[in-house]
């Protein structure tokens, strides 16, 4: 095992991948075969298990719904009596392990979505500028460049203020940011990759921009936009979570993740299960999908291409 | 010479991209600029009717940016109706607290993430490594404000150490520090392993190893000084993740600082000090990773050459 954790880091950044790969940790070609005897790539692959599992059973492992109050049966602490109380009751009464299970729907639903809307978006600016070059190029990169000028989450908070607070503009604004930096990994990847002999071939060969961008260009800038959205889960889904719990994303009484903790910081000295629960799930689910990530890295090794 | 002139070119247009649009913010907020601003006032015709002229709203939009531009040059950033006071005094009183926080999470930082990293690449393929680095994964993971609130729970209601809310009191300031400062450490640690790792595999040290000098003094003396670089690039992008941190961070621990300023005036529709902070935070950005370029050719001589 050359490299246990490689680069690709959560910090919303528009990380220098680059200095990830060197060459003292690239993973040999020879194994290429073994993603499956990578252990970061299991322990990732269990960890995600830990989370979507439940949360896609929730309606069967959950015996009450999210939004089912109890008024007799506020603040409970974890038990294991009954399953509803595994995780304890809130302040009216509604079950925690059900509001955490259905809660997942929206987190990770929402993480995915950002990632199909930001990485397509994304994906195809990328290809056309960095095929195509010149002015369009230009232009498209220095707008990039300007998005990628607002640290983080600031980004997103601008687009919130703009749009106002909900889960769909949470989503839209987290897609914002993510469009920049699918852009310049596949610029970088498409610049490349024009160059190579065999789309040079095909060209010579009459082939229009078009057909040689979505058959030779893209195919081969896929290794990068498929660890970026690994990595963009996770980022996507702690953003969410971050907009959820400052109050500008999902709004109550919907449970996500984010905007659970922020329910359970009004109780958390006298009801700590409110907001630690819903926060741990968050924190396996992007643990787990750093793993995989990493581990995709090494498999995939996109440095070959581009970045 | 040339190099810093052409750094300081670069950011001078990206101050000018940003600032463009942080302007364009309030044109798209539905509904006019005018009413955006005001809030509640703008049911006041004189109020108005000034503010119109001062934001030269009937002029075109080129003229009305310069306005604005002028005025954001002059310290004008506006009047928060909702804070009753100038946008920029809500800034001054706000600013300082969120540095001393940022300052204080980049030390933390700093010093664990090199710690930790260098014990990761010292260590190389042992279980200390996986254990560490691990670690370091999950310090990046874990959403800052949810850490913030699990160090609340054992460090302030748990073992009564420190105050719940972060005052502005040095004791105060320790568990909002450690939250953000965790948070990045991960980042810190992973980068500063991956770039020992790749200078010990250099020729050099190969070389001055084989010359019979101990590992301490190679380390020390020749992967150590090499290994700087890279980490002063770690901290170009930690001041990136450390401010939208702060955003976080100030809010879990109800500390005065930018980061919150914001988010109350996002909750508030207070578009003026949205535009102002967002303004503050960018440049401010901007120029540290400036700062952090023009220190590339002082401790890198090859970089900024001619």
């Amino acid at each position: 095992m050359a490299d246990q954790l490689g680069e690709p880091m959560l910090a919303g950044e528009a990380l220098p991948l680059p200095v990830a790969e060197t060459g003292a940790e690239r993973a040999p070609a020879f194994r290429r075969a073994g993603l499956l005897r990578q252990r970061n790539f299991l322990i990732g692959v269990i960890l995600l298990a830990i989370v979507v599992i439940p949360v896609l059973l929730a309606p069967v492992i959950s015996p009450v719904g999210p939004d089912t109050q109890n008024a007799g049966a506020s603040f409970l602490a974890p038990s294991l009596s009954h399953l509803s109380r595994l995780m304890g009751t809130d302040q009216f009464g509604r079950s925690i392990w059900a509001r955490v299970l259905y809660g997942g729907r929206y987190s990770i639903g929402a993480s995915v979505v950002v990632v199909i809307l930001g990485g397509i978006a994304g994906t195809v600016l990328g290809l056309v500028a960095g095929y195509l070059g010149g002015t369009v190029s230009f232009l498209i990169m220095r707008v990039v460049d300007l998005l990628l000028a607002f640290p983080g989450i600031l980004l997103a908070l601008g687009v919130t203020a703009i749009l106002g607070p909900s889960l769909v503009n949470a989503v839209i604004a987290v897609a914002i940011v993510a469009v920049p930096l699918y852009a310049r990994i596949v610029e970088g990847a498409a610049r490349e990759i024009r160059n190579l002999p065999y789309v040079r071939a095909s060209r010579a060969l009459g082939a229009g921009p078009g057909h040689i961008i979505v058959r030779h260009v893209l195919p081969g800038a896929m290794p990068a936009v498929i660890v970026q959205t690994t990595v963009w889960l996770g980022i996507a889904m702690l953003w969410i979570a971050a907009l959820g719990f400052l109050g500008l994303g999902v709004q109550p009484p919907t449970p996500e993740w984010g905007q659970m903790v922020s329910d359970g910081q009004a109780s958390l000295t006298i009801a700590w299960w409110v907001a630690v629960f819903p926060g741990a799930f968050l924190g396996l689910f992007v643990v787990g999908i750093s793993l995989v990530g990493d581990a995709l890295r090494d498999w995939l090794n996109p440095s070959a291409v581009g970045t | 010479m040339r190099y810093v002139g052409k750094r300081l070119l670069a950011l001078v247009v990206l101050l000018i991209g940003i600032s463009i649009l942080v302007f364009l913010m309030l044109q798209l907020i539905p509904g006019s600029p005018v009413d955006a601003l005001l809030g509640q006032s703008a049911t006041n015709p004189a109020a108005v009717a000034k503010l119109t002229r001062e934001l030269g709203l009937n002029r075109s939009l080129p003229v009305q940016y310069w306005l604005w531009l002028d005025h954001a040059l002059h310290g004008n950033l506006g009047y928060s109706y909702q804070n009753q006071q100038p946008v920029s005094a809500l800034i001054r009183q706000n600013l300082p607290s969120t540095l001393v926080l940022a300052g204080s999470g980049l030390l933390i930082s700093l010093v664990g993430g090199i710690v930790l990293g260098a014990v990761a690449a010292v260590r190389r393929d042992t279980p200390a490594d996986s254990v560490l680095m691990g670690i370091a994964m999950t310090l990046v993971a874990l959403p800052s404000f949810w850490l913030g609130l699990i160090l609340i729970l054992v460090f302030a209601v748990t073992l009564p150490w420190f105050p719940v809310v972060g005052g502005t009191s040095l004791r105060g300031l320790i568990l909002p520090a450690f939250t953000l400062g965790l948070g990045v450490l991960g980042i810190t640690a992973r980068f500063v392993r991956s770039s020992l790792l790749e200078v010990m595999g250099s020729s050099h040290v190969i070389a001055a190893r084989a010359k019979g000098l101990n590992r301490r003094t190679v380390f020390i003396k020749h992967v150590a000084r090499n290994a700087v670089l890279p980490v002063l690039t770690v901290v170009g992008l930690q001041v990136g993740a450390l401010l939208s941190g702060a955003v976080l961070v100030e809010t879990v621990f109800s500390r005065l600082g930018i980061g919150r300023l914001l988010v109350q005036s996002i909750l508030n529709k207070d578009y003026a000090t949205v535009q102002a902070t967002v303004l503050i935070i960018a440049a401010f950005y901007a120029v540290a990773n400036l700062v952090v370029d023009l220190l590339y050719p002082v401790l890198d001589p090859r970089i900024g050459g001619t």
